[in-house]
């Protein structure tokens, strides 16, 4: 028989009892539904960091006290359990220091460098230990923070350690009940800051980069919280290379003057890349992990096929001796009994694929912290899948039906 | 067209052998139109499965227009099925599913013809035997005998050159049950060999021959008035 014909009888057959036929697929559309849901979350999750820190700018470095090992493809793929990834960030054992801040700035590959420090400091009006941030001039050229009122930290304050702070529009809020607070004070430990500049309200992130709270800050010059302490160690340094394209020059660049001005290599240089890079692997592996597991309930989808298939073989012998009896070879009752369960599967495969990407972009609506992007391998290889399942658990009973003696089968009723 | 010699079948179900046919011997030449007669559970249709290939058996041989149906594969015999044997049962065994045009056009989808010639060929057939206009009907719309046409049809549509009929007018009425039978004398004056198998003298005697069957032996081949 023509395969065409094959298809048709199976159709027919299908299509004969529809609400079996809708039930058995069932399990293969919440099987590929749910491995298209979490897929989609996980690379929606990955899309949403990755342009979160693209949105920080491409030419941007890192420069991290102590040595951190990035997971790289190996390390991830062999020690997937072990802890291969960033060290604890910021806390510094001070390598880093002030001097390597103003040293870096020299150099002509970098066209902005920040030393940053966290501290936390009493705020006397509100009795609160509240975080404050030491940063240059430089950082609000790299971090393009928008201004509501005033202006930004200048080298002269920096050089002077002059007690200015700009602030977060919450943070204003709370101080100074959200007025244009420029040229007024504020007391910290006991000393009065004056408000240079208010930073515009920024809406927080669900994850990334933006989801640092940049309306709570309270920003100082570096100089001067350095000059409150003993050393002059800075948690972290912000390094920004004159064009993307010298980035790789920048890190090398970075990477010599430190080791010189220190003697070892203390300190690790991380390119916006590697943290993409590193980002990614861990987020692949997460979504990866994620789909797997809902992979679990195609499976079962697929016993759920292989079930029916075997009441249906049972069910039709008769018929399944009619046919031998006026010429359907083993290889007929075979692909006919297989296609049926492989129609299932695939026809389940694309209602769970619709589903799943209406639901994802459903999802990414109603709950706009949960991003959603479907990957199209996310499709195929669960379109795959089902198809794979569909085989795997429909050919045992294809087979059982293509085994039957013509004559009992007929004998059966 | 049919040579058997000295075969032999048994069933077993675990525990006791039961011997069905027992060192028969029957030879049919093309052509002829033969009937087969017994007492019931002598074997009758044990023999009509083997000769349509629908069944294997344990020893003896069994040549089929000089093909040897021992040694055949089952994919084999298969084909003899769809294009050299006719089946008709007493039960029609028509699919229920199926309307009579895709019922009759099922042994030529089987031959691999194209779905519009094996159409085309089935209407006509069926046409030609007078149910031209039962064609969409599926078998639970149809009457016994019309049911029973619409097998022989089947059976006949990819022009086999033996016909086989277990008791075909069984579930019929008398008069409906003529009208059966006058088919298979057309079938047989068109050069078809015929073997049926009935429980009426009266039919068996429409025959050219009258086969004998008592507890799996081939008693005796009487030639018919
Ligand atoms: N599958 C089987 N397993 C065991 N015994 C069987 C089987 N099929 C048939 N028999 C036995 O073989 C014997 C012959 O059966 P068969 O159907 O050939 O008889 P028959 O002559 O056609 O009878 P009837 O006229 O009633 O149709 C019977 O005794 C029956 O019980
Ligand atoms: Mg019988």
């Amino acid at each position: 028989m023509r395969v065409s014909e094959n298809f048709r009888s199976s159709f027919r057959a299908l299509g004969h009892s529809k609400i079996r036929t809708f039930l058995t697929m069932l399990g293969v559309i919440i099987g590929v539904f749910s491995v298209i849901m979490l897929t989609s979350i996980g690379e929606g999750v990955k899309q949403r960091i990755a342009s979160e820190v693209e949105s920080l700018g491409a030419n941007l470095l890192y420069v991290f006290p102590g040595r951190i090992q990035m997971p790289t493809m190996s390390q991830t793929e062999s020690r997937l359990g072990a802890r291969a990834g960033f060290g604890p960030l910021g806390t510094a054992n001070g390598s880093l220091t002030y001097e390597d801040v103003l040293a870096l700035k020299e150099h002509e590959d970098i066209s902005a460098a920040t030393g940053i420090l966290s501290g936390a400091d009493i705020l006397d009006k509100l009795n609160l230990l509240v975080s404050t941030t030491g940063v240059d001039e430089d950082f609000f050229r790299i971090r393009a923070l928008e201004l509501r009122y005033g202006r930004y930290i200048t080298l002269e304050e920096r050089e002077s350690k002059s007690r200015v702070a700009v602030i977060g529009s919450e943070a204003n809020n709370e101080i100074f009940d959200g007025h244009d607070s420029t040229g007024k004070t504020f007391e910290l430990n006991g000393v009065g800051y004056e408000v240079v500049g208010v930073l515009q309200y920024k809406k927080v992130e669900s994850m990334g980069p933006g989801a640092e709270d940049l309306n709570v800050k309270i920003y100082v010059p570096v100089s001067e919280m350095l000059d409150r302490r003993d050393d002059w160690s800075v948690g972290q340094i912000l390094v920004r290379a004159a064009s993307p394209k010298a980035v790789d020059s920048a890190k090398r660049s970075i990477e010599g003057i430190l080791r010189d001005r220190h003697g070892v290599v203390d300190f690790t240089v991380i390119t916006q890349d590697d943290m993409l890079a590193a980002i990614n692997r861990i987020l692949s592996v997460l979504s990866a992990a994620m789909g797997g597991i809902a992979a679990i309930s195609l499976v079962v989808g697929g016993i759920g096929i292989m079930n029916i298939m075997l009441v249906s073989v049972t069910e039709r012998t008769r018929e399944i001796g009619v046919r031998k009896a006026i010429g359907a070879k083993r290889r007929d009752i075979l692909i006919q009994f297989l296609i049926e369960a492989v129609v299932i599967s695939v026809f389940g495969g694309i209602l769970g694929v619709l589903l799943g990407v209406g639901g994802s972009a459903a999802l990414a609506r109603i709950v706009p912290n949960i991003p959603t992007a479907i990957s199209f391998t996310a499709v195929a290889v669960s379109l795959l899948f089902a198809f794979a399942v569909g085989c795997f658990f429909g050919v045992y009973p294809a087979a059982k039906a293509a085994r039957l003696n013509p004559i009992e089968a007929l004998r059966s009723e | 067209m049919v040579e058997i010699e000295s075969l032999y079948k048994s069933y077993s179900n675990g525990l006791n052998v039961t011997e069905v046919l027992h060192d028969v011997s029957l030879g049919i030449s093309a052509g002829e139109f033969v009937s087969i007669m017994g007492p019931s559970g002598s074997g009758k249709s044990t023999l009509m499965n083997i000769i349509g290939c629908l069944d294997r058996f344990d020893r003896g041989s069994y040549h089929l227009e000089g093909l040897d149906i021992a040694e055949a594969s089952d994919n084999r015999l298969a084909e003899i099925r769809n294009m050299h044997v006719g089946f008709v049962f007493q039960s029609f065994n028509l699919l229920p599913q199926y309307n009579a045009v895709e019922n009759v056009e099922l042994p030529l989808l089987y031959a691999d013809e194209t779905p519009r010639a094996a159409r085309q060929k089935a209407g006509e057939l069926l046409e030609f035997l007078g149910l031209g206009h039962r064609l969409n009907h599926k078998p639970c719309q149809l009457s016994g005998g019309e049911k029973q046409r619409v097998a022989i049809a089947r059976a006949v549509v990819n022009s086999p050159s033996l016909v086989l009929a277990d008791e075909p007018t069984g579930s019929l009425d008398s008069k409906t049950g003529s009208e059966v039978l006058e088919m298979f004398r057309k079938l047989n004056e068109a050069g078809k060999t015929v073997i049926l198998v009935t429980h009426s003298r009266e039919i068996a005697e429409e025959a050219q021959r009258i086969v004998h069957i008592k507890d799996g032996v081939v008693s005796e081949a009487s030639h018919a008035g």
